[in-house]
């Protein structure tokens, strides 16, 4: 086994290096013979477990963000800006699918080749629809010469309390408003607006006229590692996207969830061209693991495609939504399709969906003004 | 992976794992949750890695796996508070073998980093061990800037402690 690249921020390792910690990462604890004895037994146990066939599936739970306030995110739906109760509106309408056993997420999308309920197994092969939104997608607009890339999304987060004594987990929707700035620079600056929480029906409280009358919570530009032109930078090639975005032995067996992680990743924070679009859906192409469940209707009310696969984390399914008559992205959505301690909620549930309402170039002086803005 | 094959694999990840959860739980739960993870990993019967990039991934997963196991031990809050007091309790106690070098320098790591949120010493204890920041990501399930956001603002929450700390001794 090799040791670890070089990693960037020069600044951390100096903090790091003036409190004793060495970099080094791959150096373990060292060996004395009581230890070594205790691994040998440890080993021993390991080696004489029978290994499960179905492995995939019982792979290990998914890191979360924030996992002492066990909270997940979920995404909601409303054009930027719309009176919330209309977003309320917009997001429910799609919701002829099964409600959740409680009303804390919102409800399933309807799919034309699936039942939600049945969402855990459902799905049909998808190479032959990704391949013909990759010849769509190559239609699209070029994004414009213009410096600074920008991103809208609607959200939901679910925030969770954990259980305590005999009170069971306890969870309410927050919506939140996205944009996100990736300057030429490679800075990103995010800005995130709030809602109040949803009541225990799922319907809005108290909640803004307006996204723009609602001061930022959060207003941060931090370095994003990636760079500007990361979308740039990804494989010519099918099977160099495939190394890049699901590399085979990081994604534990489930080549699909991680690709459409790694789709719903990019298209969040990058404004991603047709060409570099279309080749992205021809490597979901060519994933037989990523499924279709047909057409549906998003939670913005637009007409998408979606495409499923098992996420790295068995309890849960990924989806994205792509535009049929387009090609273009236009969201992500997770799914829980097995029980959760931690969530209070049973599934099929929706933990977490992403609706991307504008992604565009645009000029510096259509950024906000930036005196407010946390920089790291 | 092949039992023997296998046994490489351990030999190296499980000193590294076992590091990396002692900075987050005590002894015996570090030990506990790393033995689970090498179990998770030795099931899912997973090819040995041919390349750097294959071993790279094989790690990462490790750690990934790893961290939902710690996580899963931070399940409740009572259970929280238990371990963390277990944790603060604990003093990091040399073993025979075990230099007394190693042991301060631990000691004086976990001072620091103990006085961070456990999300802020996850990702310092990431890229300490040589993740990137699009590894961490993978790892900790989140988005790549929201990985690089992490890691920025941990910096500077650290960096204050330290200041703050010798600015207090000086």
């Amino acid at each position: 086994m090799t040791g670890p690249r070089h990693n960037e921020d020069p600044e951390l390792r100096g903090v790091l290096d003036s409190i004793g910690m060495s970099e080094g990462s791959t150096r373990g604890l060292p060996f004395d013979t009581e230890s070594s004895q205790r691994a040998e037994a440890m080993l021993a146990r390991i080696v004489s477990q029978p290994r499960d066939v179905d492995a995939a599936r019982t792979g290990p739970s998914r890191g979360r963000g924030n996992a002492r306030r066990w909270t997940t995110f979920s995404l909601a739906a409303a054009f930027a800006t719309c009176v919330a109760v209309a977003m309320a509106a917009l997001v429910f309408l799609p919701g002829a699918g099964p409600q959740p056993a409680v009303a804390q997420t919102p409800p399933m999308l309807s799919f034309s080749l699936a039942n939600a309920s049945d969402i855990q197994s459902a799905g049909q092969p998808a190479r032959d629809t990704l391949i013909e939104l990759a010849q769509r997608a190559t239609h699209l607009s070029s994004p414009k010469h213009l410096p600074v890339q920008r991103v809208v999304a609607e959200a939901w987060w679910t925030s969770t309390d954990p259980a305590e004594g005999t009170k069971g987990p306890q969870t309410v929707l927050i919506p939140r408003h996205l944009e996100v700035y990736q300057f030429d620079d490679g800075s990103r600056r995010s800005i995130e607006r709030r809602g109040a929480a949803l009541d225990a029906q799922g319907r809005l409280a108290d909640q803004p006229g307006s996204w723009n009358a609602v001061a930022p919570k959060t207003d941060e530009t931090f370095p994003n590692d990636l760079g500007a032109n990361y979308p740039q930078s990804l494989a010519a090639t099918v099977s160099g996207l495939r190394q890049q975005l699901a590399p085979k032995s990081a994604c534990g067996g489930t080549a699909g969830g991680c690709m459409l992680s790694a789709v719903a990743d990019l298209f969040a924070g990058y404004v991603v061209d047709p060409s570099t679009t279309a080749r992205i859906w021809r490597l979901l192409a060519t994933e037989p693991t990523i499924q279709t469940l047909g057409s549906t209707t998003d939670r913005l009310g637009r007409r998408a495609d979606a495409f499923v696969a098992d996420a790295l984390d068995p309890s849960q399914r990924i989806l994205i939504l792509i535009d049929p008559k387009t090609g273009r992205y236009l969201g992500a959505e997770t799914v829980l399709v097995r029980p959760s301690p931690d969530l209070g909620f049973d599934p099929p549930a929706v933990t977490q969906f992403t609706a991307i309402v504008d992604s565009a170039r645009i000029a510096v002086s259509e950024v906000p003004d930036d005196s407010t803005t946390t920089k790291y | 992976m092949e039992a023997h094959e296998f046994e490489k694999v351990f030999w190296v990840l499980q000193p590294q794992l076992l590091r990396y959860a002692r900075f987050q739980l005590d002894p015996a739960g570090a030990e506990d949750v790393v033995a689970e993870t090498l179990t998770t990993l030795w099931v899912k019967s997973l090819p040995l890695p041919a390349t750097e990039d294959e071993e790279r991934g094989l790690r990462a997963l490790a750690y990934q796996v790893l961290g939902g196991h710690i996580r899963n031990e931070y399940r409740s809050r009572r259970r929280r508070r238990a371990l963390s007091d277990r944790v603060i309790a604990q003093p990091v106690t040399p073993a025979g073998g075990v230099s007394q070098n190693d042991v301060d320098d631990d000691a004086a790591v976990h001072h620091w980093l103990h006085q961070l949120s456990v999300d802020d010493r996850e990702i310092i204890l990431l890229f300490n061990a040589g993740f990137d920041t699009a590894e961490s990501a993978r790892i900790l399930g989140c988005s790549t800037a929201a990985a690089a956001k992490r890691r920025t603002r941990a910096r500077d929450r650290l960096r204050a402690i330290v200041e703050r700390e010798r600015g207090r001794h000086e």
